[in-house]
């Protein structure tokens, strides 16, 4: 199935990705059905904890090794850093072995509802940014930190739908409405996605991408749900595309009324 | 060179030293990254990483000293760029293989003794200022370094020396 078209193109620092969902590799059930469930995405952009890899033992299996990495492009996260320069320090790491310049910069303080520091997320941003990193920033659904970052320099912004493996859907719709309507660089609509109705609902709203793991890593068959989702991304960026009919308050009829018979 | 295995070690050492190697063969990559930070932007003097092109760039570290044993001077400068790319060496063949490899300096030794490797045979002064002859590239001593001994290994032609022990 072909995901993109010449016209509908999805570029991210310069690189074109041919799949609009992009995924994670937490939580899944066994390595088999990761793997079984990444092919069923049509994914290429696959998001890796940095913090999750052994960098100790080089004869170790690690996800590093479970995926072929020929198919997918890595994007190490920094998934369980508290602060900007945990975070700092271990994407300096990751570029420094050879794994990406690219990184989801995740700065989460907060176990509970994983929210991430809008305030470290900016500090890191801007330290790599200025060292050349590709960053692709996790945030809460903030307008203001979402423009703050494009303007430092960061390759897209990441807003949350809801809280990480939440499930809960799009409940911060109006603001990543708002952050997709002033954005520049693409939005990417990041956790809390459960369904591919909820994958679908961002693409309408005209996000550039969403980022779905534990929906898919948890269901009861990741690699049916996998293939769902992806429809669910397809749908909804073929009807952003097509555009949606506005809303209205008032009944239109579906059958025209002019030129017909009137009954007596 | 003080050759230091933390940074605390390393901070100690700093006032005394041009130059401090960090060398922690058992720390993991995590624990050997959080020394080499802490040393790097604790002091101004420049720290070289034992071994890790990944950790020394990780951490701006002024570059790497490869062990004998280690990838070739030229694929860490490959790596590296201007940092620094030193090698310890055993031979005279071996210090001119780092040197046309592209490796900044050598280290050689042990030229005695040494505490910290108390199995290796001592190479001796004269071996030190064979391999000293054979490059144009600095030459460091190693093993056994005391004060005393400065002045002999300089004139046999090492440009320095570096030293565990003698910076405790």
């Amino acid at each position: 199935m072909q995901t993109i078209t010449a016209a509908d193109r999805l570029v991210i620092a310069g690189v074109e990705l041919r799949s609009r969902l992009f995924v994670g590799t937490g939580k899944y059930p066994t390595d088999e059905s990761m793997i079984a469930a990444l092919e069923a995405s049509g994914a290429e952009l696959v998001t890796v904890a940095l913090r999750r890899l052994d960098l100790d033992s080089p004869n170790k299996k690690t996800i590093l090794d479970v995926i072929d990495w020929k198919r997918y492009r890595i994007l190490p996260n920094t998934a369980g850093c508290r602060t900007a320069e945990e975070a700092i320090r271990i994407a300096r790491l990751a570029r420094s072995m050879g794994l990406s310049d690219w990184v989801k910069l995740e700065v989460i303080p907060d176990p509970r509802y994983l929210f991430p520091d809008p305030e470290e997320t900016l500090k890191a941003a801007r330290v790599l940014v200025a060292e050349g990193f590709k960053v692709l920033p996790y945030i809460n659904a903030d307008p203001v930190l979402a423009k703050k970052l494009e303007e430092i320099g960061t390759v897209t912004v990441m807003p949350l739908g809801s809280p990480i493996g939440s499930g809960q859907g799009l409940q911060t719709l109006e603001q990543i409405r708002i952050i997709i309507g002033e954005a520049r660089i693409p939005v990417v609509v990041d956790a809390g996605i459960g369904a591919p109705s909820d994958a679908a609902l961002a693409m309408e709203l005209g996000a550039d991408a969403v980022l779905v793991n534990t929906a898919i890593a948890l269901a009861k068959d990741p690699v049916m749900m996998a293939e769902a989702i992806r429809g669910g991304v397809e749908s909804g960026r073929k009807a952003y595309a097509a555009g949606r009919i506005p809303r209205r308050g008032d009944a239109s009829p579906s059958s025209p009324t002019e030129g017909i018979s009137r009954q007596s | 060179m003080a050759v230091v295995s933390g940074a605390s070690e390393g901070l100690r050492a700093a006032p005394r030293a041009t130059i401090l190697q960090l060398r922690a063969p058992g720390l993991s990559t995590s624990e050997l990254e959080r020394e080499a930070n802490e040393l790097v932007n604790a002091t101004k003097v420049p720290v070289l990483v034992s071994s890790r092109c990944d950790v020394a760039l990780a951490t701006g570290a002024a570059g790497v000293n490869l062990p004998e044993s280690d990838i070739a001077a030229a694929d860490a400068r490959r790596l590296l760029g201007k940092r620094l790319v030193g090698r310890s060496v055993h031979s005279i063949k071996a210090a001119q293989e780092a040197e046309r490899d592209g490796a900044d300096f050598v280290i050689f030794g042990p030229v005695w003794e040494s505490a910290s490797h108390p199995g290796s045979p001592p190479a001796g002064v004269a071996a030190l200022e064979l391999v000293a002859r054979s490059v144009r590239i600095p030459v460091l001593a190693i093993g056994g370094v005391t004060i005393e001994r400065i002045a002999e290994l300089r004139s046999a032609g090492a440009a320095g020396y570096a030293a565990i022990g003698m910076f405790k």
